[in-house]
């Protein structure tokens, strides 16, 4: 690749479009992960959620014959993989990770039963797509109209709404206030009489939703179909985006962002005629980045809390 | 003669056969009284308000309150009775404000959404009405374990409680602390509430409280006027026999420096810096006292100095060897031995027999081999010695130690590491949560160690075991030795209170920074 091509790649709305597009279903899964997180439950379900919630919409969208239907199938079986993983974890006590393993396993071999069983072959599934929208006048704006306003699926959106929601959830609602008290300190909250189980479980059922919505983005919006295998780890990305977030809704979203962001530039980087490294290397860059993102966040985590290495820190 | 408010009647609780924790109790409180309920650990006092607030079931017996039958199901009908309760580990949740933990469950709303205005007027108005100052926007982890406490108590009169459990509320406090406290007790008294304080401590039911029930065993052994009754006679009640007498300190000549620190500085997990400066020496057959609040870095010392935290600045040096970059089991090696904070914690394997938990710590020692192997009977013989000697009663050397009471297990515990202890010992509240008679066997055990002429560093939140068995100690306050004090009993509580609190300081000459 020169650098030409680079710069230009940089200088086209296209590839903005593309990050907007890659990003959404990073954004809802690292919210569904925040969510989870903020009541004490390390849910790494998100992935089997999301696939189920992709194989879902596609199925519902082809039988109604409407994406929004689909959608809404999608967002309810995310909501179910939920419920399932609130009834494993919360009422019969069992523990997170294995629950979360089991649900994604369950969720990869499912779908390609389920496709397989309607279809006759094990990878693709048809939906119909969600109609994108075109903002009048503000898709005019240069540049910013093209990248912002011009063929949106409604979902990118839903995703920026989502993280102010879920924002708003944490600082003015009781339910958000109950959820920081049961994930801080258990025992605190249930002295007061609060049901912490049922806590835990409002905000899994949350967290499935919004996995749900990532899902359905994928299968209806990103795409135009389900194939197995779609998902792609972006469950667990979001996991980490939520992680290097620190717990902040909107930084946890900039970095789903991020990471979405480099998720265009190896696909974009692919359609360069001169580019000559294989395009299966390019593909693991975004978990790369992951991986990178989540060490970086650890060294300054480990800086700020060790002496050793900032022995004049405490000399003062 | 009013009504009793609350009347508990034939209460019974048993945790499983043999281990009673409640045997046929009664126990009534009058409307307006300040009502001690004492008794050793282990008495069944905790167990017996746990119920009462719903938090356990009794197998029997009924609560009645303003002589109307309440089954107390769960917390949530205790509140709505006006019982609350102020737990002994405070339930606060540390990253919310103080309004939010104030509010949380009763959380007040406007459209629908948490109102935290009113959240904040709630603390305030409570907060003047009972003269207990506290911030309704400081989040709860930078506060002091004093306005902890207050926040518990602003919660429970938050939902109008009218009868008010207080589980060992000074056990946290520095005496000046105490002294505020009590008189914040007396205003909730004078406003009309009913309050409860469980408590062992003698001056404080005298000088607070109007009546006492005396508990010893699960049994309720009666209930008295706390002005006709002496604390002498408080405390043959509850021990069942007069106290023993107070143990001599025999000085015996100081020896070489076992145990030292040399300008020792560290953070905390959350990066602030919890350790500045530290400087201190203790020499064979010494015990120095480590006095202060809890949370002043206490934690952080013994971890330094147990090779639990080994990112530190500064010096270590255990018997002139440094301490820096050496694992556990080679300090262990060195000579250390350690009575750890927490016992369930850090202490003792919970399904581990006896056996296992009391030779834990001398394992490596090739006298309990027979050939290649280690001997059962070997250390089975060792066991029954050191379980004879600490007193631990016990009903087989192979039942797992979660069996043994909380004394019980702490005897192991201290038995364990005094016996196995070479050079120096690091004592972490060692007799906390143990009962009177249990607590006499660990300090003869500690004074003996030292004659033998062991460095001992005793860390402890009782202000009275450290005066007990140490001469010289230290005061910590928010990570630094603001005072180093060669001989505690020319110090009242008072001003060691002024220390901790950090309302004063020595000036360091000798602490050589």
């Amino acid at each position: 690749m020169t650098m030409r091509e680079f710069l230009q790649l940089f200088a086209t709305p296209e590839f903005y479009a593309m990050i907007l597009q890659l990003a959404t279903p990073l954004v809802f899964a690292a919210l569904a992960a925040l969510v989870s997180n903020k009541a004490g439950v390390l849910n790494i379900g998100i992935e089997g959620a999301m696939v189920s919630a992709a194989l879902a919409a596609a199925l519902f969208s082809t039988l109604t014959g409407s994406a929004m239907l689909g959608v809404l199938a999608g967002v309810f079986a995310g909501i179910l993989m939920g419920l399932f993983f609130a009834f494993c974890t919360v009422r019969l006590r069992t523990n997170h990770i294995l629950v979360g393993i089991a649900t994604n396993i369950l969720a990869a071999g499912l779908s390609v039963f389920v496709v397989y069983a309607i279809t006759g072959n094990k990878s693709d599934y048809p939906g119909i797509a969600m109609t994108p929208w075109n903002v009048p006048l503000l898709k005019d704006i240069p540049l910013i109209g093209e990248v912002f306003f011009t063929e949106v699926n409604p979902l990118v959106y839903l995703a920026i709404v989502a993280v102010f929601a879920v924002r708003f959830l944490f600082r003015r609602t009781v339910l958000g206030v109950r959820i920081l008290a049961v994930g801080k300190n258990e025992a605190a909250a249930a002295s007061v009489g609060i049901s912490t189980d049922r806590v835990k479980t409002i905000a899994l059922l949350i967290a499935g939703g919004l996995a749900g919505f990532g899902g359905a983005y994928l299968s209806l919006g990103y795409m135009s179909s389900f194939n197995t295998g779609m998902v792609a780890g972006r469950g667990f990305i979001g996991i980490a985006a939520e992680a290097i977030g620190a717990g902040n809704p909107v930084a946890t979203a900039l970095f789903a962002v991020l990471f979405g962001a480099v998720n265009a530039f190896s696909l974009a980087a692919q359609t360069f005629p001169s580019f000559t490294i294989p395009y299966e290397l390019l593909n693991t860059l975004p978990y790369l980045t992951t991986t990178a993102g989540l060490v970086i966040y650890s060294v300054i985590r480990y800086r700020k809390l060790h002496p050793r290495l900032a022995k004049k820190e405490i000399k003062q | 003669m009013s009504l009793p408010i609350l009347r508990m009647q034939g209460i019974c609780k048993s945790y499983g056969p043999g281990i009673i924790a409640a045997d046929d109790v009664s126990f009534s409180v009058d409307a307006g009284e300040i009502h001690a309920l004492a008794g050793e650990n282990g008495a069944g006092k905790t167990t017996l308000m746990k119920i009462l607030f719903g938090m356990e079931k009794a197998q029997r017996g009924e609560i009645f309150i303003n002589e109307k039958p309440v089954v107390m199901a769960d917390p949530n009908i205790a509140m709505a009775h006006g019982i609350g309760m102020v737990h002994q580990h405070f339930m606060l949740v540390d990253d919310l404000t103080v309004a939010e933990n104030v509010s949380l469950g009763i959380e007040p709303k406007r459209h629908g959404l948490f109102d935290r205005e009113a959240a904040r007027e709630l603390v305030r108005t409570l907060a003047e009405r009972f003269d207990m100052p506290v911030d309704p926007d400081a989040f709860i982890r930078d506060l002091s374990v004093a306005n902890k406490q207050k926040v518990e108590i602003l919660k429970v009169l938050a939902r109008r409680a009218d009868i008010i459990i207080l589980d060992e509320p000074t056990a946290v406090l520095t005496p000046q602390e105490t002294k505020r406290f009590f008189e914040q007790l007396t205003a909730l008294r004078k406003a009309g509430r009913t309050i409860i304080v469980i408590t062992h401590k003698l001056p404080e039911i005298k000088a607070i409280c109007d009546r006492i029930t005396i508990m010893r065993k699960g049994r309720t052994v009666g209930t008295y006027d706390v002005a006709s009754i002496s604390e002498q006679e408080i405390s043959r009640l509850m021990i069942g026999s007069d106290p023993l007498p107070e143990p001599i300190l025999e000085s015996i000549d100081p020896g070489p420096v076992l145990l030292s620190m040399h300008d020792v500085s560290c953070l905390s997990p959350s990066g602030k810096s919890a350790l500045r400066g530290i400087t201190f020496e203790v020499r064979g057959g010494e015990l120095l006292g480590v006095v202060g609040v809890e949370g002043n870095g206490q934690r952080e010392l013994v971890d330094i100095l147990t090779g639990r935290k080994t990112a530190y600045a500064g010096s270590v040096q255990l018997a002139g060897d440094s301490l820096q970059g050496l694992s556990i089991a080679r300090i262990r090696r060195h000579g250390l031995s350690f009575i750890p904070e927490d016992r369930m914690k850090d202490g003792v394997d919970l399904d581990g027999s006896l056996v296992d938990n009391a030779t834990a710590a001398i394992r490596d020692d090739r006298q309990f081999n027979i050939g290649p192997f280690q001997s059962d009977r070997k250390l089975d013989a060792y066991a029954k010695r050191l379980a004879e000697r600490y007193e631990v009663r016990h009903e087989s050397l192979r039942e797992p130690i979660r069996h043994l009471s909380g004394g019980n297990m702490q005897k192991v515990v201290c038995g364990r590491e005094i016996s196995a202890c070479k050079t120096v010992l690091i004592a972490d509240q060692p007799t906390r949560g143990v009962d009177v008679g249990s607590v006499r066997t660990i300090h003869d055990h500690i004074e003996l160690l030292r004659q033998h002429g062991k460095a001992i560093l005793l860390i402890s939140s009782d202000l009275s075991e450290i005066r007990t068995l140490c001469r010289r100690a230290i005061v910590l306050h928010q990570g630094e030795i603001v005072a180093h004090i060669d001989d505690l009993a020319a110090y009242t509580e008072e001003e060691l209170g002024l220390y901790m609190l950090g309302l004063k300081r020595q000036r360091t000459t000798e602490a050589g920074s």
